[in-house]
């Protein structure tokens, strides 16, 4: 947590922690999907876990909703340990991969199905759903069924059953992870833009780290079934903590010089072609074009370093055609040394 | 795209093989409404005559009520057996699973006639050694118990294919919007398992009404209607009977079997919504 947000934590009237998660573990067999994880999360907060598959993101996420029961630990919700409780008995609800919406109920069920089982009256129900689907844009929807819907239509239907509830907080797992690019982005924005509305807390589970930077407040980075980072995008994109953030959140770029391990991201590099006058302040290294990749608005050029490693360098394509775009040229690549950051190695962050 | 030659060819060979199928049961029918006592082509005349003459043998009607009773009776002992196997292999993991699906599959495979011989053997045996096991004379609950053996497995099989076909999140998803065990059954479980369900039972109970074999061996003197017809089958008096019981057999085998397909494949849920 920075100090500005524990800052903001403090003068807060109400308990502002909605979920604290304290030294959680949990194993399948042999294989610990969960090995000791802290987070705290804030209210009104959107709070992404991500981490590469079997990094035990999901798993903690269901631990939080009640569908497993962590080996140790403590679930802390609004204050309250919930460790042992059943999933109905947790003020949070879910946002399914699959969506898992009840086949054989309209979308307005879907929505109302949290209501009814809680006994809220028919009225009240009516209004709320109506409300709820008016939120994900899904007005006049009511009397379908899901097999009628779009996939990024029932992604909407899905959330709007979990926040017709007004949970405490909403967990949502891989949401996106089944639209084509085009719609996954458009939902990025809608889904900030609906956690801005409603106001409730999001813990958002992904693999894509686009997607957690784009949308997070901060974001934890999870390896092998643990937390390596905590923190805003920019935090965790600008300053890794470790190597496998670096690698993760970005292009690895990571060189090793007079005994300091050290990242640099791509777009903070210089690539010259020839050997002109060095802007003061500047570290400069020559090295040879291995892999020239073209994505469009940019292109990455994969150079190999004389004094040994390789770093990934990317400019934009202001100008179409470049000198430098071949293969096996000789270049030089600058960048100031306040733009590195000292990481520790895998291997220490482990033990 | 097929030729309109291959179309034409396909459209022929179906046609061909539902007349095989169903010629046979078609001449039954016309010979039920037959004017004469006789079989011969073509019919000369047409006549409920026969529908009264087989409701008012008093024969055929205790064998209809036998055949209708044993039915209901297994569907019903397959409706709770067949479900709850398929819930506890589905649900749970545990030492032997596959075993118990191998086991309670088998029966339906085995021969009819062994698993009438293995079970008459054993009715025997246990009113022999009535001293420590409960001796059941051979009634209609024999034939009752012989016909489960194959109507759970059709039950369970349909129950099941719903259970794997359907969505394990809906459950969880349930639990999460506050449903506890008992709603969640109530409102997600039984409407996803109930069409498949019914669908189970309604084969069961068509399979259990044409039975022949098992009922042969597990029979004390009572007749079902398949054994009625199967005993009466050589008497030239009794075929005009015969015949307008076997189209009513055909109706009622029919019906069912159509309702449980209905139920089966419109309305089944599929995995992705």
């Amino acid at each position: 947590m920075t100090l500005e947000a524990r800052e903001r934590a403090e003068v807060a009237v109400e308990p502002a922690l909605d979920v604290a998660l304290v030294s959680i573990r949990k194993h399948y067999g042999d294989v610990v999907a969960v090995d000791g994880v802290d987070l705290e999360v804030l209210r009104g907060e959107f709070f992404t876990m991500l981490g590469p598959s079997g990094s035990g993101k999901t798993t903690t996420l269901r631990l939080i909703a009640g569908f497993e029961r962590p080996d140790a630990g403590r679930i802390m919700l609004g204050g309250e340990d919930v460790a042992g409780r059943p999933p109905y008995e947790r003020d949070v609800n879910t946002v399914f991969q699959d969506y898992a919406l009840f086949p054989h109920m309209t979308v307005g069920e879907n929505v109302a199905y949290g209501l009814k089982v809680k006994g809220v009256r028919k009225a009240e129900r009516e209004t709320r759903v109506t409300d709820a689907l008016r939120t994900v844009r899904l007005e006049g929807y009511d009397a379908r069924k899901p097999s009628q819907l779009s996939g990024g239509q029932r992604q909407r239907v899905a959330l709007a059953r979990a926040i017709v509830n007004h949970p405490r907080v909403l967990l949502l797992d891989e949401p996106l992870g089944a639209l084509d690019l085009k719609l996954r982005q458009e939902m990025q924005t809608e889904l900030k833009r609906i956690q801005q509305e409603v106001g409730i807390t999001f813990v958002y589970v992904t693999h894509d780290q686009e997607e957690a930077l784009t949308m997070s407040d901060r974001i934890a980075v999870f390896n092998h079934g643990r937390v390596e980072q905590v923190g805003t995008p920019v935090e965790v994109y600008e300053h890794p903590a470790s190597e496998f953030v670096a690698g993760f959140v970005g292009v690895s770029n990571v060189l090793e010089r007079g005994g300091r391990r050290f990242t640099i991201r791509p777009e903070k590099i210089t690539l010259e072609s020839g050997d002109g006058p060095r802007a003061p302040g500047y570290v400069t290294e020559a090295g040879v074009v291995r892999e020239v990749i073209y994505v469009g608005s940019v292109t990455r050029h994969v150079v190999e370093l004389e004094s040994g490693g390789t770093l990934t360098v990317v400019r934009q394509n202001t100008e179409p055609g470049s000198a430098v775009d071949a293969q096996g040229q000789r270049v030089v690549l600058a960048w100031r040394p306040e733009n590195t950051f000292t990481i520790a190695s895998d291997k220490e962050v482990t033990e | 795209m097929e030729t309109r030659g291959a179309r034409i060819g396909f459209g022929v060979s179906t046609a061909l093989v539902v007349c095989f199928l169903w010629l046979p049961l078609v001449v039954i029918a016309v010979y039920a409404f037959n004017k004469s006592s006789i079989q011969s082509w073509p019919v000369s005349g047409w006549t409920l005559h026969w529908f009264r003459v087989a409701w008012q043998a008093s024969d055929v009607r205790s064998a209809l009520w036998l055949s209708v009773r044993v039915g209901l009776l297994a569907s019903g002992i397959a409706i709770v057996l067949g479900s709850m196997a398929a819930f506890g292999v589905h649900r749970f993991r545990f030492f032997g699973r596959e075993s118990v699906s191998l086991l309670l599959l088998l029966p339906l495979a085995l021969p009819g006639i062994i698993t009438g011989l293995a079970l008459s053997s054993f009715f025997t045996f246990a009113n022999q050694q009535a001293s420590w096991l409960p001796g059941l004379p051979f009634s209609m609950w024999t034939i009752v118990i012989g016909h489960a053996t194959f109507c759970v497995v059709v039950v369970y099989n349909n129950v099941l294919a719903r259970l794997r076909r359907t969505s394990g999140s809906l459950v969880e998803a349930s639990m999460d919007l506050g449903a506890d065990g008992w709603q969640t059954f109530r409102y997600v479980t039984w409407p996803t398992i109930s069409t498949a369900l019914v669908g189970g039972a309604l084969l069961a109970f068509a399979l259990s009404f044409d039975e022949v074999i098992v009922t042969t061996f597990t029979a004390g003197a009572q007749t079902t209607l398949p054994i009625f017809i199967f005993n009466n089958i050589n008497r030239g008096s009794q075929l005009p009977v015969i015949n307008v019981v076997a189209f009513v057999v055909i109706a009622l085998t029919v019906i069912p079997v159509w309702a449980s397909v209905r139920l089966t494949h419109t309305s089944g849920l599929s995995r992705r919504s």
